[in-house]
Protein backbone atom coordinates (compact mmCIF):
# COMPACT_ATOMS: atom_id res chain seq x y z
CA UNK A 1 0.00 0.00 0.00
CA UNK A 2 3.02 2.11 1.06
CA UNK A 3 4.68 1.27 -2.14
CA UNK A 4 1.41 2.37 -4.66
CA UNK A 5 1.48 5.48 -2.71
CA UNK A 6 4.81 6.34 -3.20
CA UNK A 7 4.99 5.07 -6.46
CA UNK A 8 1.78 7.38 -7.15
CA UNK A 9 2.82 10.29 -5.63
CA UNK A 10 5.71 10.47 -7.51
CA UNK A 11 4.29 9.46 -11.07
CA UNK A 12 1.69 12.24 -10.23
CA UNK A 13 4.33 15.05 -9.10
CA UNK A 14 6.79 14.24 -12.08
CA UNK A 15 3.57 15.54 -14.49
CA UNK A 16 2.21 18.40 -12.45
CA UNK A 17 5.97 19.59 -12.64
CA UNK A 18 5.75 18.73 -16.50
CA UNK A 19 2.57 20.97 -16.72
CA UNK A 20 3.53 23.54 -14.42
CA UNK A 21 6.67 24.49 -16.34
CA UNK A 22 4.73 24.00 -19.59
CA UNK A 23 1.81 26.60 -18.38
CA UNK A 24 4.63 28.98 -16.87
CA UNK A 25 6.51 28.97 -20.46
CA UNK A 26 2.75 28.97 -22.74
CA UNK A 27 2.13 32.18 -20.43
CA UNK A 28 5.86 33.77 -21.22
CA UNK A 29 5.52 32.99 -24.64
CA UNK A 30 2.13 33.59 -25.86
CA UNK A 31 2.10 36.77 -22.99
CA UNK A 32 5.20 38.40 -24.56
CA UNK A 33 3.59 37.79 -27.92
CA UNK A 34 0.66 39.81 -26.79
CA UNK A 35 2.70 42.46 -24.73
CA UNK A 36 2.35 41.19 -21.40
CA UNK A 37 5.87 41.73 -19.79
CA UNK A 38 5.57 39.96 -16.19
CA UNK A 39 4.06 36.95 -14.57
CA UNK A 40 2.08 37.99 -11.57
CA UNK A 41 2.76 36.01 -8.04
CA UNK A 42 -0.88 35.01 -7.93
CA UNK A 43 -1.04 34.04 -11.69
CA UNK A 44 1.97 31.22 -11.03
CA UNK A 45 -0.53 29.82 -7.98
CA UNK A 46 -3.27 29.83 -10.52
CA UNK A 47 -1.21 28.01 -12.79
CA UNK A 48 0.36 25.52 -9.84
CA UNK A 49 -3.22 24.79 -9.17
CA UNK A 50 -4.15 24.24 -12.74
CA UNK A 51 -1.28 21.81 -13.15
CA UNK A 52 -3.00 19.57 -10.34
CA UNK A 53 -6.11 19.42 -11.70
CA UNK A 54 -4.83 19.01 -15.24
CA UNK A 55 -2.24 16.28 -14.03
CA UNK A 56 -5.56 14.61 -11.81
CA UNK A 57 -7.72 14.29 -15.23
CA UNK A 58 -4.38 12.95 -17.10
CA UNK A 59 -3.92 10.67 -14.54
CA UNK A 60 -7.84 9.37 -14.12
CA UNK A 61 -8.27 9.16 -18.10
CA UNK A 62 -4.41 7.54 -18.75
CA UNK A 63 -3.03 5.92 -16.02
CA UNK A 64 -2.09 2.12 -16.33
CA UNK A 65 -4.86 1.13 -14.14
CA UNK A 66 -7.34 2.71 -15.74
CA UNK A 67 -9.82 0.01 -16.82
CA UNK A 68 -12.51 2.55 -18.52
CA UNK A 69 -13.74 1.26 -22.06
CA UNK A 70 -12.96 4.98 -23.59
CA UNK A 71 -11.16 4.70 -26.97
CA UNK A 72 -8.16 7.16 -27.00
CA UNK A 73 -9.70 9.89 -29.42
CA UNK A 74 -13.11 9.62 -26.90
CA UNK A 75 -10.78 10.31 -24.20
CA UNK A 76 -8.85 13.49 -26.13
CA UNK A 77 -12.13 14.92 -26.52
CA UNK A 78 -13.42 14.60 -23.52
CA UNK A 79 -10.24 15.77 -21.88
CA UNK A 80 -10.35 19.22 -24.67
CA UNK A 81 -13.75 19.71 -23.35
CA UNK A 82 -13.65 19.55 -19.56
CA UNK A 83 -9.93 21.80 -19.85
CA UNK A 84 -11.84 24.05 -21.80
CA UNK A 85 -14.19 24.93 -19.92
CA UNK A 86 -12.18 24.70 -16.47
CA UNK A 87 -9.75 27.31 -18.31
CA UNK A 88 -13.27 29.23 -19.54
CA UNK A 89 -13.99 29.50 -15.62
CA UNK A 90 -11.02 30.31 -14.38
CA UNK A 91 -10.16 33.08 -16.95
CA UNK A 92 -13.73 34.78 -15.83
CA UNK A 93 -12.77 34.07 -12.19
CA UNK A 94 -9.31 35.13 -11.97
CA UNK A 95 -10.34 37.98 -15.38
CA UNK A 96 -7.43 36.70 -17.35
CA UNK A 97 -9.17 38.48 -20.45
CA UNK A 98 -12.62 40.53 -20.67
CA UNK A 99 -15.74 38.80 -22.72
CA UNK A 100 -15.46 40.75 -25.73
CA UNK A 101 -16.27 38.46 -29.00
CA UNK A 102 -12.63 39.44 -30.60
CA UNK A 103 -10.47 38.41 -27.51
CA UNK A 104 -12.86 35.35 -26.85
CA UNK A 105 -11.97 34.41 -30.44
CA UNK A 106 -8.42 34.97 -30.13
CA UNK A 107 -8.18 33.03 -26.79
CA UNK A 108 -10.31 30.15 -28.12
CA UNK A 109 -8.04 29.74 -31.30
CA UNK A 110 -4.66 30.03 -28.53
CA UNK A 111 -6.80 27.14 -26.37
CA UNK A 112 -7.28 24.89 -29.63
CA UNK A 113 -3.74 25.77 -30.92
CA UNK A 114 -1.85 24.57 -27.53
CA UNK A 115 -4.31 21.75 -27.09
CA UNK A 116 -3.63 20.56 -30.08
CA UNK A 117 -0.03 21.53 -29.48
CA UNK A 118 0.12 19.33 -26.46
CA UNK A 119 -1.79 16.56 -27.82
CA UNK A 120 0.82 16.60 -31.51
CA UNK A 121 3.96 16.78 -28.97
CA UNK A 122 2.76 13.61 -27.07
CA UNK A 123 2.07 11.77 -29.39
CA UNK A 124 5.95 11.86 -31.46
CA UNK A 125 7.30 11.87 -28.27
CA UNK A 126 5.71 8.49 -27.72
CA UNK A 127 6.27 7.66 -30.99
CA UNK A 128 10.29 8.49 -31.30
CA UNK A 129 10.82 7.04 -27.70
CA UNK A 130 8.92 4.02 -28.93
CA UNK A 131 10.64 3.70 -32.26
CA UNK A 132 14.33 3.72 -30.52
CA UNK A 133 13.54 0.80 -28.24
CA UNK A 134 12.27 -1.05 -31.22
CA UNK A 135 15.66 -0.22 -32.62
CA UNK A 136 17.34 -1.06 -29.68
CA UNK A 137 15.64 -4.41 -29.95
CA UNK A 138 15.86 -5.09 -32.81
CA UNK A 139 19.78 -4.69 -32.01
CA UNK A 140 19.86 -6.59 -29.17
CA UNK A 141 18.42 -9.72 -31.18
CA UNK A 142 20.67 -8.96 -34.10
CA UNK A 143 23.99 -9.27 -31.43
CA UNK A 144 22.26 -12.12 -29.54
CA UNK A 145 22.10 -14.17 -32.96
CA UNK A 146 25.73 -13.34 -34.19
CA UNK A 147 26.85 -14.50 -31.04
CA UNK A 148 28.81 -18.05 -31.73
CA UNK A 149 26.58 -20.47 -29.99
CA UNK B 1 19.77 -35.31 3.09
CA UNK B 2 23.00 -36.92 2.32
CA UNK B 3 25.75 -35.93 0.20
CA UNK B 4 28.01 -38.42 -1.10
CA UNK B 5 30.80 -37.80 -3.78
CA UNK B 6 33.01 -40.65 -5.53
CA UNK B 7 36.25 -39.99 -6.90
CA UNK B 8 36.89 -42.30 -9.76
CA UNK B 9 40.00 -41.78 -12.28
CA UNK B 10 37.59 -44.03 -14.91
CA UNK B 11 34.50 -41.62 -14.79
CA UNK B 12 34.97 -39.72 -18.04
CA UNK B 13 31.47 -37.42 -17.42
CA UNK B 14 30.76 -36.42 -14.27
CA UNK B 15 27.52 -37.68 -12.86
CA UNK B 16 25.01 -36.71 -10.12
CA UNK B 17 22.45 -40.03 -9.33
CA UNK B 18 19.71 -38.92 -6.50
CA UNK B 19 18.39 -42.18 -4.60
CA UNK B 20 14.84 -40.59 -3.29
CA UNK B 21 12.25 -42.78 -2.02
CA UNK B 22 9.58 -40.76 -3.95
CA UNK B 23 10.21 -38.10 -6.67
CA UNK B 24 9.31 -34.94 -4.51
CA UNK B 25 8.64 -31.02 -4.53
CA UNK B 26 11.83 -30.87 -2.80
CA UNK B 27 13.40 -33.42 -5.10
CA UNK B 28 11.99 -31.53 -8.46
CA UNK B 29 13.62 -28.38 -6.79
CA UNK B 30 17.47 -30.10 -6.47
CA UNK B 31 17.34 -31.25 -10.01
CA UNK B 32 15.99 -27.37 -10.94
CA UNK B 33 18.76 -26.05 -9.90
CA UNK B 34 21.36 -28.38 -11.03
CA UNK B 35 19.93 -28.29 -14.08
CA UNK B 36 19.69 -24.36 -13.66
CA UNK B 37 23.69 -24.34 -13.55
CA UNK B 38 23.79 -25.55 -17.22
CA UNK B 39 20.74 -22.84 -17.92
CA UNK B 40 18.20 -25.62 -18.72
CA UNK B 41 14.82 -25.30 -16.69
CA UNK B 42 12.87 -27.95 -15.70
CA UNK B 43 8.44 -27.16 -16.28
CA UNK B 44 6.08 -29.91 -14.91
CA UNK B 45 3.60 -30.44 -18.18
CA UNK B 46 0.15 -32.90 -17.27
CA UNK B 47 2.72 -34.63 -14.75
CA UNK B 48 5.36 -34.97 -16.94
CA UNK B 49 8.93 -33.26 -15.99
CA UNK B 50 10.33 -31.44 -19.45
CA UNK B 51 13.63 -29.69 -19.36
CA UNK B 52 13.75 -26.38 -21.29
CA UNK B 53 15.88 -24.09 -23.30
CA UNK B 54 15.56 -20.37 -21.73
CA UNK B 55 15.49 -19.41 -26.01
CA UNK B 56 12.02 -21.65 -25.94
CA UNK B 57 11.11 -19.65 -22.80
CA UNK B 58 8.42 -16.41 -23.80
CA UNK B 59 8.44 -15.33 -20.43
CA UNK B 60 7.95 -16.74 -16.54
CA UNK B 61 4.71 -15.74 -14.70
CA UNK B 62 3.79 -16.17 -10.80
CA UNK B 63 -0.11 -16.39 -10.55
CA UNK B 64 -1.50 -17.11 -7.00
CA UNK B 65 1.88 -18.80 -5.67
CA UNK B 66 2.61 -21.24 -8.45
CA UNK B 67 4.76 -20.35 -11.09
CA UNK B 68 4.43 -20.75 -14.66
CA UNK B 69 6.71 -20.87 -17.72
CA UNK B 70 5.09 -19.95 -21.37
CA UNK B 71 6.28 -20.94 -24.11
CA UNK B 72 4.79 -20.73 -28.04
CA UNK B 73 2.42 -23.11 -27.38
CA UNK B 74 2.91 -24.67 -24.51
CA UNK B 75 2.59 -23.54 -20.63
CA UNK B 76 4.02 -25.30 -18.08
CA UNK B 77 4.52 -25.74 -13.75
CA UNK B 78 8.00 -24.91 -11.87
CA UNK B 79 8.98 -24.85 -8.56
CA UNK B 80 11.25 -22.12 -9.06
CA UNK B 81 10.28 -18.73 -7.76
CA UNK B 82 10.45 -15.47 -9.91
CA UNK B 83 13.40 -14.27 -7.68
CA UNK B 84 15.44 -17.48 -8.27
CA UNK B 85 14.57 -17.10 -11.94
CA UNK B 86 16.45 -13.78 -12.10
CA UNK B 87 19.04 -15.32 -10.24
CA UNK B 88 19.62 -18.31 -12.73
CA UNK B 89 18.79 -16.22 -16.08
CA UNK B 90 19.07 -13.02 -14.79
CA UNK B 91 22.64 -12.27 -16.65
CA UNK B 92 20.67 -13.60 -19.76
CA UNK B 93 18.26 -12.46 -22.19
CA UNK B 94 15.66 -12.41 -19.22
CA UNK B 95 14.71 -9.39 -17.08
CA UNK B 96 11.83 -8.58 -14.70
CA UNK B 97 8.92 -6.90 -16.34
CA UNK B 98 6.50 -6.57 -13.50
CA UNK B 99 6.33 -8.41 -10.27
CA UNK B 100 4.27 -11.21 -11.36
CA UNK B 101 6.32 -11.76 -14.49
CA UNK B 102 10.12 -12.30 -16.18
CA UNK B 103 10.29 -11.90 -19.57
CA UNK B 104 12.35 -12.87 -22.22
CA UNK B 105 13.65 -9.99 -24.59
CA UNK B 106 14.39 -11.67 -27.65
CA UNK B 107 10.76 -12.85 -27.84
CA UNK B 108 9.43 -8.99 -27.58
CA UNK B 109 8.45 -8.01 -31.17
CA UNK B 110 7.35 -3.91 -30.35
CA UNK B 111 7.54 -1.71 -27.07
CA UNK B 112 5.28 1.02 -26.67
CA UNK B 113 5.63 3.81 -24.38
CA UNK B 114 2.78 4.77 -22.01
CA UNK B 115 2.01 8.04 -20.58
CA UNK B 116 3.16 6.95 -16.69
CA UNK B 117 6.09 5.69 -17.68
CA UNK B 118 5.48 2.13 -18.11
CA UNK B 119 5.72 -0.01 -21.62
CA UNK B 120 3.06 -2.02 -23.48
CA UNK B 121 5.09 -5.18 -24.96
CA UNK B 122 3.96 -7.27 -28.34
CA UNK B 123 5.43 -10.46 -28.40
CA UNK B 124 6.69 -12.40 -31.04
CA UNK B 125 2.99 -14.63 -31.15
CA UNK B 126 1.21 -11.26 -30.37
CA UNK B 127 0.60 -12.13 -26.37
CA UNK B 128 0.34 -8.21 -24.31
CA UNK B 129 2.60 -7.76 -21.83
CA UNK B 130 3.59 -4.77 -20.05
CA UNK B 131 6.42 -3.56 -18.33
CA UNK B 132 6.19 -1.45 -15.10
CA UNK B 133 7.71 1.88 -14.61
CA UNK B 134 10.14 0.37 -11.80
CA UNK B 135 11.59 -2.21 -13.76
CA UNK B 136 12.01 -0.16 -16.96
CA UNK B 137 15.30 0.63 -15.94
CA UNK B 138 16.33 -2.98 -15.82
CA UNK B 139 15.27 -3.01 -19.81
CA UNK B 140 17.28 -0.10 -20.80
CA UNK B 141 20.22 -1.59 -18.94
CA UNK B 142 20.09 -4.69 -21.30
CA UNK B 143 19.01 -3.18 -24.56
CA UNK B 144 22.28 -0.47 -23.75
CA UNK B 145 19.70 2.30 -24.33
Amino acid sequence: MREKLMEFTLVFKTMASLFFSGGVIIYVVFGYMLGEREISFSLIVQIFFLSIVVTGFQYIFWNEGAKGKLSKITKIILQYVIFGVILFAMSQWFTWFSLEWGTITRMFALYNAIFLGAVFGFFMYFRILGMKFNRKVLHYRTKKNDKPQ
Amino acid sequence: MKIIIEESPDCSETEIAIRCKELTEGVIKIVSSLRALEQKILGTLEGKIHILSPEDIFYFESVDKKNFIYTDTEVYETSLRLYEVEEVLGDSEFFRATKSTVLNISKIKTISPKLGGRLDIELVNGEKMMVSRQYVTILKEKLDF
